[in-house]
C-alpha cells in the first residue's frame, strides 16, 4: 500500500514517461514502416514506367520495321509493276505509227500518274504526321476513304461521345492497331462491309471494328502475329483487346483504352 | 494554484488558438469531408475547460454537477470522434458493425452517466470510450500500412488528428482509471491533481496536433 506522496509519485512518473515513450516509439515505427513502403512503392512505379517506356520504344521500332516492309511490298507489287509496264510501253513505241505511239504514250502517262497517286497514298497512309497533326479521327477518316475508293468495301466510321485529344504517341498506337485490324480484314476476312466505331466515354475510349467476313476460330493456335501485336499495343496503353469471331459470320474487335492513365495506375 | 490549475488555464488558451486556427484554415482552404463537423470538437473542449475553471477557481456549483456536465460534454466529444472515424475509415468493410457498436456504446455511456450521478459514485465512464477509440486508431494505422502508400503522411490531416487522439485516449484511459481509487487514497490533493494534469497535458498535445492537421490543408491530398 502506497503511503507517502514520494512513494507514489516516483513510480507514477517513471511509468508515465515510459508509457508516453512507448506511444511515441509506436507512432515512429508506423511512420518509418509507411515511409519505407512508400519508398519501395515509388521505386516499383519508376521501374514499371521504365519498362513501359522501353516497351513503347520497342513497339515503335516494330512499327517502323513493319512500315518499311509495307513500303517495300507496295513499291514492288504495285508501283513497280506500273512503272515497269510504262517503261515497257515506252521502250516499244512504234515510231512509224503515230496513232499507236500516241495511244502507248498516253497509256504510259496514265500509268505513271497512277503510280504517283499510289506513292502519294502510301506516303500519307504510312506517315504518322496525319495522326500526330490532325488527330485520330481525321486519320481514320482518311484511312476509311482510301478503302472506300477501292470499291471492294462498304466502310463506315462512327464517332460517339465527346472526342478528346490524347497524347500523340497514344493516338498513333491506336491508329496502328486499327491499321493492323483493317490489314487483317483485307488479307484474310473476305469481307464486304466494315464498320468502325469510336466511342468516347468519360473514362474509356472504345474502338470497335466489325466486319462481315468469314471469321475465324478464336483460340490460341489461331492467334497470329498481327493479333498479338494488336493486343500488345493495347496493353501498352493500359487497355485491353477483345476479339469476338464467329466462323462464317464475321469478326468483332473491341479495344478499350482507359482515358485516365493515373486512375488506372492507382 | 496547483500544477493542474496552470495546465487547465494553458490548455484553455491552446483550445482557443486551435479553434481560431480551425476557423482560419477552414475558410481559406478546402476542408476534407471527414473534417466537416470537426470544428465542434474544440468548441466542446472549450466548454469542458470552462466548466473546469468555473468549478476549480470559483466553486460555482457542487462537484456532482461538475462531473455530470463534464461526463455529458465528454460524451458529445466522443460522438464527434465517432463521426470523424466513420468518415475517415470509409470504405471500411466493417463500418456498419462499427456504427451499430457506436450507438450501443453511446447508449450504455448515457445510462452510466445518469447512474453515476444519482448514486453519487465515481466510475471511469470515459474509459469505455477509450476502449473503443484506441482500437479504431489501430485500425487506421493498420489500413495505412495496408493501402497503397500514395499519401504524404506528414501532410495528411487525418494522420495528425488520429495520432493526437491515440495519444490522448491512451493517456486518458490510465488517468481516468486511476481516478477510481485516487480520491479514496491517503494521497494529498496536490498529488491527485498532478495525476489528473497528465490527462490535461495529453489533451493539449491533441490540440497542438489538431492545429498541425489543419495547417496541412495548405497542401491538399487524398487523405
Amino acid at each position: 500500500m502506497l503511503k507517502t506522496p514520494t512513494e507514489f509519485l516516483v513510480p507514477f512518473i517513471i511509468v508515465s514517461v515510459l508509457f508516453i515513450l512507448a506511444l511515441v516509439v509506436f507512432v515512429v515505427i508506423i511512420v518509418y514502416r509507411y515511409q519505407k513502403k512508400q519508398h519501395a512503392y515509388y521505386k516499383d512505379l519508376e521501374t514499371i514506367k521504365a519498362i513501359h517506356q522501353n516497351e513503347l520504344l520497342q513497339s515503335q521500332l516494330e512499327m517502323q520495321e513493319q512500315t518499311f516492309q509495307n513500303i517495300s511490298r507496295e513499291i514492288h507489287d504495285n508501283i513497280g509493276q506500273k512503272l515497269t509496264l510504262a517503261k515497257l510501253q515506252l521502250n516499244t513505241l512504234p515510231l512509224t505509227d503515230k496513232v499507236q505511239t500516241a495511244v502507248q504514250v498516253s497509256g504510259s502517262v496514265n500509268m505513271i500518274s497512277e503510280a504517283i497517286n499510289d506513292l502519294s497514298d502510301i506516303s500519307r497512309s504510312l506517315s504518322s504526321e496525319i495522326v500526330l497533326g490532325n488527330g485520330i479521327i481525321k486519320a481514320l477518316e482518311f484511312e476509311t476513304s482510301q478503302l472506300q475508293k477501292s470499291g471492294i468495301y462498304q466502310i463506315s466510321l462512327e464517332v460517339n461521345g465527346n472526342p478528346i485529344f490524347l497524347e500523340s504517341n497514344k493516338e498513333l498506337l491506336i491508329f496502328r492497331i486499327v491499321q493492323e485490324a483493317l490489314s487483317n480484314v483485307i488479307k484474310h476476312a473476305k469481307a464486304s462491309i466494315i464498320d468502325i466505331q469510336l466511342q468516347y466515354d468519360p473514362d474509356v475510349l472504345s474502338l470497335i471494328i466489325n466486319d462481315n467476313g468469314i471469321g475465324f476460330i478464336n483460340d490460341r493456335s489461331s492467334t497470329g502475329l498481327g493479333l498479338l501485336n494488336m493486343k500488345k499495343r493495347a496493353l501498352q496503353l493500359f487497355g485491353k483487346l477483345t476479339i469476338d469471331s464467329l466462323y462464317g459470320i464475321g469478326t468483332k474487335i473491341i479495344i478499350e483504352i482507359p482515358l485516365n492513365e493515373n486512375k488506372n495506375e492507382n | 494554484m496547483r500544477f493542474n490549475d496552470y495546465i487547465i488555464i494553458i490548455g484553455t488558451g491552446i483550445i482557443v488558438i486551435a479553434f481560431l486556427a480551425i476557423i482560419y484554415f477552414s475558410k481559406k482552404y478546402t476542408v476534407p469531408y471527414y473534417l466537416k463537423y470537426f470544428f465542434l470538437f474544440p468548441i466542446i473542449g472549450l466548454i469542458v475547460s470552462s466548466n473546469s475553471i468555473l468549478w476549480t477557481f470559483f466553486h460555482l456549483y457542487h462537484g456532482r454537477i461538475f462531473f455530470l456536465v463534464q461526463d455529458i460534454l465528454n460524451l458529445l466529444w466522443f460522438i464527434i470522434l465517432f463521426v470523424f472515424f466513420i468518415r475517415v475509415l470509409e470504405p471500411y468493410k466493417y463500418i456498419k458493425v462499427f456504427i451499430i457498436y457506436c450507438y450501443i456504446i453511446t447508449g450504455i455511456q448515457f445510462v452510466l452517466i445518469i447512474y453515476v450521478y444519482f448514486n453519487q459514485i465515481r466510475l471511469p465512464v470515459q474509459s469505455i470510450f477509450s476502449i473503443i477509440i484506441i482500437p479504431l486508431c489501430l485500425v487506421y494505422y493498420r489500413r495505412l500500412l495496408k493501402l497503397k502508400p500514395i499519401v504524404n503522411l506528414f501532410q495528411s490531416p487525418s494522420f495528425w488528428i488520429i495520432t493526437g487522439i491515440f495519444f490522448y485516449t491512451c493517456v486518458a484511459f490510465i488517468v481516468y482509471n486511476l481516478s477510481i481509487f485516487l480520491p479514496h487514497s491517503s494521497l494529498p490533493n496536490s498529488i491527485r491533481s498532478f495525476v489528473y494534469s497528465f490527462g490535461n497535458i495529453s489533451a493539449i498535445v491533441l490540440y497542438f496536433l489538431i492545429i498541425k492537421a489543419y495547417s496541412c490543408l495548405k497542401h491538399p491530398q487524398n487523405s
